[in-house]
């Protein structure tokens, strides 16, 4: 479980492509596919400079509507994966 | 008719050069098959060509080339409704990938992929190979994918016959 208050960054060497509103990427290391829809784009976006979890939960209530808490979990799970898959670093 | 007669004889109608395509590429595309489904990603993508990113690319060949090329295409079309394994896109664009290889015609081989909004296959991806203007392999609904991965022929250099 990644802790909300840690600063998180994006990484892997992943190519992206937008298609529509949504996201693909691909790693060429490993050869898997991934896909993001419009709001998981926006928090990858947004994992592009170091983060934690509250300050990308505070841009996308922002911007999409959403309620928070709701929003948090969404962002905490899809964390997660992107932690399992090991597309995320845990910034010091 | 048999598969193996129906095999035999559409290797018969063809030139005689595509006659050897055919014979070669049909255990061949068995191999591919085999090693797509084996071999971890990192390796098989050094064989697809020097990887530019997702650049969409076009390379310069020439008349004769391009001709040969639609002609590999053509007889991977024709192989892929008989093999009794299943050939996909990735393996007819390897096929390609060798044998324009061989014949020393650049190509472009892209990878692509799409959100299909469908909870039973929520993502599609596609292999298809450019010669020239042309798409030689998976040309068919090429558009829909986005590109993330694009391999150009190491032969790139020396791309167009005297």
């Amino acid at each position: 479980m990644v802790d909300s208050d840690v600063k998180l960054l994006r990484s892997g060497d992943l190519i992206e492509a937008d298609i529509d509103d949504d996201k693909v990427m691909m790693s060429v290391e490993s050869g898997m596919y991934f896909g993001l829809n419009p709001v998981a784009a926006r928090v990858w976006e947004l994992l592009a400079q170091p983060r934690n979890m509250t300050e990308v939960v505070e841009v996308l209530t922002q911007e999409f509507d959403v309620d928070p808490d709701q929003c948090r979990s969404d962002v905490a799970h899809f964390i997660e994966q992107l932690n399992e898959n090991k597309l995320i670093s845990v910034q010091a | 008719m048999n598969r193996s007669l129906r095999v035999v004889k559409t290797a018969f109608g063809l030139s005689w050069r595509r006659k050897l395509w055919f014979l070669a590429m049909y255990p061949l595309s068995g191999l591919v098959r085999l090693t797509v489904l084996c071999a971890p990603f990192k390796y098989l993508s050094h064989f697809l060509g020097q990887h530019h990113r997702n650049y969409q690319l076009c390379v310069l060949v020439s008349d004769a080339q391009l001709q040969t090329a639609r002609e590999i295409g053509c007889t991977i079309a024709i192989l892929d409704k008989y093999t009794p394994w299943k050939t996909n896109c990735m393996v007819d664009a390897i096929l390609a990938r060798i044998w324009l290889s061989a014949y020393r015609i650049p190509y472009v081989f892209y990878l692509g992929a799409y959100l299909t909004k469908e909870a039973s296959e929520p993502m599609k991806a596609h292999a298809w190979v450019g010669v020239g203007s042309r798409l030689i392999v998976g040309g068919h609904g090429h558009q829909r994918y986005a590109i993330v991965s694009t391999f150009v022929s190491r032969l790139l250099a020396n791309s167009i016959e005297n």
